[in-house]
């Protein structure tokens, strides 16, 4: 039973949700959002998704495995911190710069932002597993 | 220095990698323990000088600082004579055992725990602070526990097992306590640091409590009466431990710790009062009935027991002569004792019994067996010639000694005869009517000599006894190191054969006298028959206590354990509610801050009012879809309510989290089949509500009073401070999350990451097993 | 505020605690979320209400914030609630399959099989 209505707006709904949790992930560090925010929201997206469609096409539309995932967020969020341990700094010393970019401007770059995406990796991975997991669960 | 390290973990190692040797080794397994008993017994041997030299070594680590806790090792005359005791029978055992168990027998474990006993022990006597000493002390209680039960397949073994951890458990316990309190007035658990302060200890008030319920310990360990009960009912385990740990090892760790703390505790009269009487008392009665046994190895258990008690009564001596009679006496003992075990062991396995009822004239079939028993039994009963002699000559030298300190002292001289003159009786018990007279037609096996392996330790045993007996100054540089120890003075004793005639001498007659006497056919049958002394034996006592306290415990438990989850979970709140409630009372914490309490937006109230509507119509709604729907607008109030506290990022994740959180619950109701409710009694609902309302009320109230009553300030300001200075972020949570406290958000994501594989893994395995279920 | 607050969270308490004392298991993880929600408005109730504006800071001096730290507390919270609430329900399925029954006290000691 798929209505056409939500059909028709989810195609359209799942891009802008996307996008706007790519800017949350990013703004994070200076406005509400961030990897958790990001993440849920991302994840949100995909799940609409499986209630319009179903299990196969979010496969389709996305073929990565989501424990893959999760451990690509953690090897983020953790390699974070040993980059700092490298530097001799203590693990999760987290450091930040301003740089000029032509035709952008000045943007701030902050080692926080890796580790926010490693958190947005695992949560999208891990919100997505659980929910796809227990759709398929009794087949 | 390491080598001390190593002495304690190689065992122990070993012990931990025998299941994984097993695999290649086989049945072979008992090489391995020979080689890490060999080993062991060469880093002890390393450390020799420390015992021989003027310094003992003391290693010391700080394991708490903060608690005053730290542990090291220390090696003296005392400490070292017992490591060489442990290791170097610990080898002989083990070749020992390689030739005694039988297939059946899993060959790993045994090793194992005979490993695992020999760091414990090891642990036990080189650890130079008293907490140590008592956690190794309760590891050699529970490997002791594993080996009686070894064969656990047996009633005796299990009996036997349960009542050795009980016993010298509630020594243990008493010497914990005594510990603690020791190491609360003198400020320190260091045996070396104590024993400097022997003299505030002694003038303490807690002085006797304290010597009490440490000595209650290491009689409870060293089978002292009326402890006793545990050792011959130990014999249940396979002879080389019965050798190994209950006579030559372990029993004497309680002799050990008396020695230990001899220094520190000895030289008021309550010391002699107690070691000594008990050792006394002891002695006479385990000889009196050992005489009484027919089976081999209880002889040997109730011999232990007396020997053990013998040793401790010369402790008790608090002079010089009677710690070096001890330590003299702890290596002879070690030495013929666990040879008669494994003598005792070989009969067993080559005639299929131990009773001596039955075995006679072995002499002809086991001659070399024979000549072992025939050393054992002799330097057991104190003949000349014989190593047992010349230390229990100095027994009844230190004895004789007391009659000057004290008239009534000398009760230990003539106690100390006839407990010898028993002792002397029984050991020829054992050694005649199992090796002379007729030749036995009802034994179960045909009897011969065993291999060479299992005559190869007693027979090193044997040659140790004979050696030390002619030519007892080979160990005078031990005795003397170890007497030193004890009693923390230099001496430098002569050991000879020959004392002159010396009382001691004319006491050594007087016993064979006796002991003749006692041997003869009429009275040894008298006190076989003769009823034992007390109506009510300890073992009746214990036998009584242990079915009842077992009973008690499960009522006990009964009350407590429902087995129910609501039942638990009401002890929990009813527990959080009384105590809580107790502070709030007790600090008068009702006051709260009346002016905004009520202070509210109209909007705010619809929202709280729409709020717990919401929240109730979660409980009560009969569909579980509508409960699910209610649990939803519940997380959406909720979201409003962190916009009006100020909190946008809240808002935004509880808003997420909630459309997931419904998805989830609707699948699950999707997959799960309106079951047939279950039905609750109407009584029941009421108690529920009740238990409720009354924890839901009472959190009200201590929000209300928490929020009106803050001691602490917050740490928000250096936040906000630092945000931008620092991490470059203006949004403060998000800065904390990735930045301030990284660490905790790293955990919070790895918990995320394990929740969301454990959801996969526990519906995809049930799947895998439904698949194999159905293709079968 | 605080008045509504408090009586807030006793609500989800007391509602959270009657159905974890029901016997099934559905019942039970209902009930743990709500407490799960009861705890996060009781830590940012602590962290004072209504006392700032939100913690983005705007660069002026003078400016009085309200706590992130608890905001921050509760973050994490949140999204762990959910991952428990999730394994959660997948151990009642589960349960559910291995003894047909959703019903708490029939868990204990059962093989599954």
């Amino acid at each position: 039973m798929i209505s056409l209505i939500l059909n028709r707006i989810a195609r359209v709904v799942v891009h802008i949700i996307l996008l706007f949790s790519i800017f949350m992930l990013f703004k994070g560090h200076n406005e509400p959002g961030g990897g958790f925010i990001a993440g849920l929201m991302a994840a949100v997206a995909i799940v609409l998704i499986y209630i319009t469609y179903d299990l196969k096409t979010v496969k389709k539309l996305m073929p990565v495995s989501y424990p893959a995932m999760i451990a690509l967020g953690l090897f983020f969020a953790a390699g974070t911190g040993l980059g700092g341990v490298m530097l001799g700094y203590p693990f999760l010393t987290q450091t930040f710069d301003y740089f000029h970019i032509p035709l952008i401007g000045e943007i701030e770059l902050a080692t926080a932002l890796s580790f926010d995406i490693g958190v947005f990796l695992v949560v999208v991975g891990a919100t997505l597993l659980i929910i796809s997991t227990l759709g398929e669960g009794s087949k | 220095m390491v080598a001390v390290l190593w002495v304690v973990f190689i065992p122990f190692l070993f012990a931990l990698l025998t299941p994984l040797v097993q695999r290649i080794a086989g049945d072979r397994i008992g090489i391995w323990g020979i080689i890490s008993s060999l080993l062991t017994f060469g880093g002890v041997l390393s450390l020799a000088n420390y015992a021989f030299g003027d310094e003992p070594l003391y290693v010391f680590y700080e394991w708490a600082p903060t608690l005053g806790l730290s542990f090291g090792f220390y090696v003296d005359g005392l400490s070292w004579l017992f490591a060489f005791l442990i290791s170097g029978i610990g080898v002989l055992i083990n070749i020992y055992a390689y030739w005694y168990l039988h297939k059946p027998d899993p060959f790993g474990r045994f090793f194992a725990y005979l490993l695992f006993f020999m760091g414990s022990m090891l642990g036990l006597v080189l650890s130079s602070n008293l907490i140590i000493l008592i956690i190794f002390w309760e590891l050699t209680t529970i490997s002791s526990f594993l080996l009686i039960g070894f064969w656990h397949h047996t009633e005796r073994a299990r009996y036997g097992a349960v009542k050795s951890i009980l016993v010298t458990s509630v020594g243990g316990l008493a010497m914990i306590g005594g510990t603690v309190l020791l190491t609360v007035i003198a400020g320190t658990s260091e045996i070396p640091e104590l024993i400097a302060k022997a003299g505030m200890i002694q003038e303490h008030a807690l002085f006797f409590p304290i010597l009490l319920l440490i000595l209650l310990g290491a009689f409870s360990k060293s089978a002292q009466s009326p402890f006793h009960i545990w050792l011959p009912d130990a014999m249940e385990a396979p002879t080389p431990v019965s050798a190994f740990l209950h006579s030559s090892t372990m029993v004497k760790a309680g002799v050990f710790l008396i020695a230990r703390i001899h220094p520190v505790f000895s030289g008021r009269e309550e010391w002699t009062l107690l070691v000594a009487t008990v050792g006394l008392i002891t002695m006479v009665l385990a000889a009196y009935y050992a005489l009484r046994k027919v089976d081999l190895k209880a002889i040997l258990a109730y011999s232990t027991v007396s020997q053990l008690g013998l040793m401790i009564m010369a402790l008790g001596f608090a002079d010089v002569l009677g710690a070096k009679a001890t330590a003299f006496h702890i290596m002879n003992h070690a030495a013929f004792k666990g040879m008669l075990f494994l003598v005792v062991g070989i009969i067993d396995h080559e005639t299929g019994t131990r009773d001596i009822t039955k075995l006679r004239g072995l002499r002809f079939t086991m001659p070399k067996t024979a000549v072992l028993a025939f050393i054992g039994a002799f330097a057991s009963a104190g003949i000349p010639l014989f190593n047992g002699f010349v230390s229990k000559e100095l027994i009844f030298e230190a004895a004789y000694d007391q009659i000057g300190i004290a008239p009534w002292m000398s009760v230990f001289p003539v106690f100390a005869v006839i407990g010898s003159a028993l002792t002397f009786a029984y050991s020829m018990k054992i050694f005649f009517s199992v090796f002379f007279g007729e030749e036995s037609k009802v034994l179960p096996k045909h009897p011969h000599d065993p291999p060479l392996g299992m005559l190869f330790s007693p027979g090193l045993l044997a040659a140790i006894t004979v050696i030390v007996g002619i030519m007892p100054f080979v160990a005078e540089n031990l005795v003397n190191a170890a007497t030193s120890a004890i009693t923390q003075t230099t001496t430098d004793f002569y050991l000879t054969l020959w004392h002159g005639f010396t009382p001691a001498l004319w006491m050594s007659v007087v016993t064979v006298a006796i002991g003749l006497l006692l041997y003869s056919r009429k009275a040894l049958l008298q006190v076989m028959h003769s009823k034992p002394p007390f109506g009510l034996t300890v073992n009746a006592m214990y036998d009584w206590w242990y079915p009842n306290i077992m009973v008690g415990a499960e009522k006990l438990i009964g009350v407590f354990q429902s087995r129910k989850l609501r039942f638990y979970f009401m002890y929990i709140l009813g527990m959080i509610v009384v105590l809580c409630g107790w502070v709030l009372i007790r600090d008068d914490h009702f006051r709260f801050i009346p002016h905004d309490l009520w202070m509210a937006e109209t909007y705010e109230y619809i929202v709280a009012v729409a709020f717990i509507l919401a929240t109730i119509g979660v409980a009560v709604f009969r569909s579980r879809l509508a409960r699910v729907i209610s649990l939803g607008v519940v997380g959406y109030l909720l979201c409003a309510i962190f916009i009006i506290l100020r909190a946008p990022d809240l808002a935004l994740t509880q808003l997420l989290v909630d459309v997931v959180t419904v998805i989830l619950f609707v699948l699950v109701i999707y997959f799960l089949p309106q079951l047939k409710t279950e039905k609750e009694r109407f009584s029941v609902n009421i108690r529920d509500l009740l238990v409720s309302v009354i924890t839901g009320g009472f959190v009200t109230v201590f929000v209300l009073a928490a929020y009106s009553h803050r001691y602490t300030t917050t740490i928000a300001e250096y936040f906000l401070e630092n945000s931008y200075k620092l991490a470059g972020g203006t949004n403060v949570v998000n800065v904390i999350l990735v930045d301030f406290r990284a660490f905790d958000t790293l955990g919070e994501i790895i918990v995320l990451a394990i929740a969301g594989l454990g959801v996969y893994a526990l519906v995809r395995l049930g799947i895998r097993r439904k698949q194999k279920e159905d293709s079968v | 505020m605080i008045g509504l607050l408090a009586i807030i969270i006793g609500v989800l308490v007391a509602t959270g605690t009657y159905l974890i004392l029901k016997k099934t298991a559905f019942k039970v993880a209902l009930g743990m979320v709500l407490y799960g929600q009861a705890a996060n408005v009781l830590i940012i109730t602590m962290g004072g209400v209504k006392t700032g504006a939100p913690p983005i800071l705007l660069g002026e001096d003078g400016i009085v914030y309200t706590d992130p730290l608890v905001q921050a507390l509760i973050l994490t919270a949140i999204v762990i609630g959910f991952g428990v609430t999730s394994f959660l329900l997948v151990l009642v399925y589960r349960a559910y399959q291995a003894h047909d029954s959703d019903n708490v006290d029939l868990f204990e000691g059962a093989d599954d099989k």
